[in-house]
């Protein structure tokens, strides 16, 4: 009923605004943007249970409080490492009802492989919301401590060194060791695993020497001394371990960060695309969604379109080098 | 172990309180009802459920989760029973006999022995998660990607037995199911293989998808064909098996605890694979193999009790590792970390009321489902005697319901109808089926730990010779195959001279 009624007065003011003066027209392009009138739906590109999942859920929970009126929906959609996701994403009417909580690597990666439709620049950013660092973890009880020692021992021993690479080689856990390993002069084993938890379980199993993951699927593990983090192959520190080096301060160009942002289809409205930024910007300031995200940890990482964009370009720009060195694309 | 057991009457103080009870009951009923319906599993079912036990507390939170996972697993052989589809993935194989047996109005023994099986499989795997937990988990660490290969090498070979009257015919259809399992992209060289540049196929094709189109779908077709055929199944004779089958069922059970147990503990085998290793284990042990696919009580007794213990036992690596075993224990992970929880060893000293009370609850949430299900199997069980032209559509909407809800994809559907489409040939031809879905089960991860023990070996394919786990499997893998081609070159022998005679 509201529906129907919402769209009878829809009609009359665009009556209205047709065959009426100038300054008419303009109230009528004010009520055109009344937003949201309906669910948006936030395809999450990966399985639930995730740490994407986990913080859609949490943005669905309060976005409301910051955007009046809207209602969230998470839809998952996991596939074809995001880009199943990414291509609904990007064949999605760009009316600002369709979201979609994407990873930066599914974005601006994935389509150098040249299967999909989209590129790294076919969306519209709402907004950074979180960010992660990939890190080597090795064993507590392996007889490598720092970063140094552990160079000086691949130096010594090519072709020794065994790590887990979740998603496969060509992924974006794998770019990262094979750039170091043209940088360093060194030379190391990957093997590939499904996802994370099999690599976790190989390395605690001791059946491989190390493992390249996110520092939030270890923390616990590290915190513990069951695991130890060597490098970290980001651009910044990991917050909640800033001892592990970087391996840009260690003297390698190498920063691969992990960031997920909030991205909708090129042609949204500006009204709504800046009525989103602003909602998203202060949902993620509120104190009880910091403490969320905390809990779950994520880190928060907020960046406004342009940073998004920035970001894009320059991942895929990196990624592509990288993947033709590898043999992966021509 | 005497303190385990104090802890253990312990968390039934948090598990009986009556929140937990309820939302105990409300987890496992709602479990049944995803396990019931096709294409919703307990993956969708508890990923979808999550944001409602924001407002709970941690622990009624988990009781209600773990309950919908294993409540799924007593509903979804349900319809596997009743009406040939697959109410979720590891109810797959039961199917194959378990259909039979309703087509010959057993459906009541078939349903009953099930919830038996799974009762037992259920407690059984809770009672060691109580006292071996994390003894058990250190065990599977042990398991690598060559152990792991070894496992898949077993089952692969002894497959040989489910190969049915043609060993070409069974050829060919386990080699069309591993072609089918190299869908997608290879993980060693990052390679898209047979994916025709489609992007739906990059993650190869969904088992629960696939399953649905081979077993529902071609039943259908060859209803609509030849409705005469297949007499209605009459009434429901009996919820227990003859006294005659007894024997074999219980030992049936017994071996299904013990592989979905092993299973369950090992991180990555998923409760899939614990059922087909159990059905294939049923059929080489038995004495006269040729009844399976006919009916065979014990293919829907080990498989249904596997499955369930794998259930319960999937939770040791979650509790004392951290590490989700499956799917859908990934998802419970996701849901213990949203509620601030950490699984791993530290989680049963610092939570221990938190671990006991959900180890408590599954007891009570596996008497439940006895309870629930056994006088339920009788109303169940007349659904098979509703007409065909009434059940068939209704059974026709629901899968095709059922496969678009697991992704939301249309992609999906039409997936599932084309494999109606080859099961029905397949039927025609007389294709077994089964070698086709084991080869494909088990087809991905063979290939992948045999790529990744190639990776970390020194010495090639000697590693999989000089592990001792690893070894003793690959052991007793080629002594099953060498005595399997020995007997059927004895066999055939025989078959020669009955020709000769002739």
């Amino acid at each position: 009923m509201k529906k129907l009624v919402m769209l009878a007065m829809a009609m009359v003011l665009l009556l209205l605004a047709a065959c009426s003066s100038d300054d008419s027209k303009a109230a009528g392009a004010e009520k055109a943007i009344e937003y949201p009138k309906q669910p948006i739906e936030l395809i999450v590109p990966f399985a639930p249970g995730g740490s994407t999942d986990i913080g859609a859920r949490i943005l669905e929970k309060h976005l409301s409080k910051y955007l009046p009126g809207a209602q969230v929906v998470v839809v998952n959609k996991p596939g074809g490492s995001g880009t199943i996701a990414m291509s609904d994403l990007y064949n999605s009417k760009p009316d600002g009802y369709t979201l979609s909580l994407a990873t930066h690597r599914a974005t601006a990666m994935q389509p150098l492989y040249g299967k999909v439709k989209y590129g790294h620049d076919s969306f519209q950013p709402i907004a950074k919301v979180f960010g992660n660092q990939q890190v080597l973890v090795v064993r507590g009880d392996s007889q490598w401590k720092t970063f140094d020692e552990w160079l000086k021992y691949v130096k010594a021993n090519p072709d020794e060194f065994t790590f887990a690479v979740s998603g496969g080689i060509g992924s974006g856990s794998h770019l990262p060791m094979a750039e170091l390993e043209k940088l360093a002069g060194i030379k190391v084993k990957p093997v590939p695993f499904e996802g994370t938890p099999p690599a976790i379980t190989a390395l605690l199993g001791g059946h491989i020497q190390g493992a390249v993951l996110q520092p939030s699927d270890v923390k616990e593990m590290i915190e513990s001394g069951e695991l130890r983090a060597i490098f970290n192959a980001a651009s910044v520190p990991v917050p909640y371990f800033p001892e592990v080096p970087l391996l840009i301060d260690k003297g390698y160009d190498i920063a691969y960060d992990s960031n997920t942002s909030l991205l909708a289809p090129k042609g949204v409205p500006q009204e709504i695309v800046e009525m989103l930024q602003e909602a998203v910007k202060k949902t993620m300031e509120d104190p009880e969604v910091i403490a969320e995200f905390e809990k779950v940890n994520l880190q928060i990482q907020l960046g406004d379109a342009a940073v998004v964009q920035k970001e894009l370009d320059e991942e895929n720009a990196k990624s592509k080098v990288i993947l033709k060195e590898l043999g992966l694309i021509e | 172990m005497m303190d385990s057991f104090f802890l253990l009457l312990q968390g039934f103080e948090t598990a009986l309180t009556w929140q937990n009870i309820l939302f105990c009951f409300v987890g496992v009923m709602l479990g049944m009802i995803i396990g019931v319906l096709p294409g919703l599993g307990p993956v969708s079912g508890t990923a979808l459920l999550i944001p409602i036990t924001f407002g709970m507390e941690p622990v009624t939170a988990i009781i209600m989760l773990s309950g919908i996972f294993y409540g799924s697993m007593y509903g979804g052989t349900i319809t596997s029973v009743l009406v040939n589809v697959p109410g979720e993935a590891a109810s797959v194989i039961t199917c194959i006999d378990g259909y039979e047996m309703t087509k010959q109005g057993r459906a009541g023994a078939a349903l009953g022995v099930s919830a038996i099986g799974s009762f037992i499989g259920g407690i059984v795997a809770v009672v060691a998660l109580t006292f071996l937990g994390p003894l058990l988990s250190g065990v599977a660490l042990k398991f690598g990607p060559p152990e792991f290969f070894a496992i898949m090498m077993l089952g692969m070979l002894m497959i040989v037995a489910l190969m049915g009257k043609s060993l070409v015919r069974g050829l060919i259809a386990a080699f069309v199911g591993l072609l089918l399992s190299m869908i997608g992209q290879d993980l060693v060289s990052g390679e898209y293989r047979f994916t025709f540049n489609s992007m739906e196929l990059m993650d190869g094709i969904d088992f629960a998808v696939m399953a649905m189109g081979l077993f529902g779908i071609s039943e259908i077709l060859l209803n609509a064909e030849n409705p005469t055929k297949i007499k209605n199944a009459g009434k429901v004779k009996g919820l227990l098996p003859r006294r005659d089958e007894w024997g074999a069922t219980s030992k049936a059970i017994g071996r299904g605890t013990g592989i979905g147990m092993l299973l369950g503990v090992i991180p990555g085998a998923n409760s899939i694979i614990a059922s087909t290793f159990s059905y294939i284990l049923e059929k080489k042990v038995a004495k006269d193999p040729s009844r399976f696919g006919k009916g065979a009580i014990e293919g829907v007794a080990g498989p249904e009790t596997a499955n369930n213990a794998h259930s319960g036992a999937a939770l040791i690596p979650l509790l004392s590792l951290g590490l989700p075993s499956s799917p859908t224990m990934a998802v419970i992970l996701g849901a213990f970390i949203m509620h601030g929880l950490t699984p791993g060893p530290a989680l049963f000293t610092k939570n221990p009321d938190f671990v006991w009370g959900l180890i408590a609850s599954m007891f009570i949430g596996n008497l439940m489902l006895l309870i629930l299900n056994l006088p339920l199997v009788g109303t169940w069980a007349k659904i098979a005697m509703i007409p065909y032209k009434l059940l068939f559509p209704i059974i026709l909407m629901v899968i095709l319901v059922g496969t678009y809800s697991l992704n939301g994809s249309v992609w999906d559907v039409a997936m599932m109808l084309f494999f109606g489409l080859v099961g029905y040939v397949l039927k025609k031809l007389d294709i077994p089926m089964s070698a086709m879905i084991v080869t494909f089960i088990l087809g991905s991860q063979l290939e992948s730990s045999l790529l990744q023990s190639l990776s970390i070996s020194t010495e090639g394919f000697m590693i999989f010779f000089t592990r001792p786990i690893s070894a003793v499997i690959m052991f007793i893998a080629i002594t099953v195959f060498a005595l399997s081609i020995y007997s059927g070159i004895k066999n055939k022998r025989g078959q020669l001279a009955a020709d000769v005679e002739m």
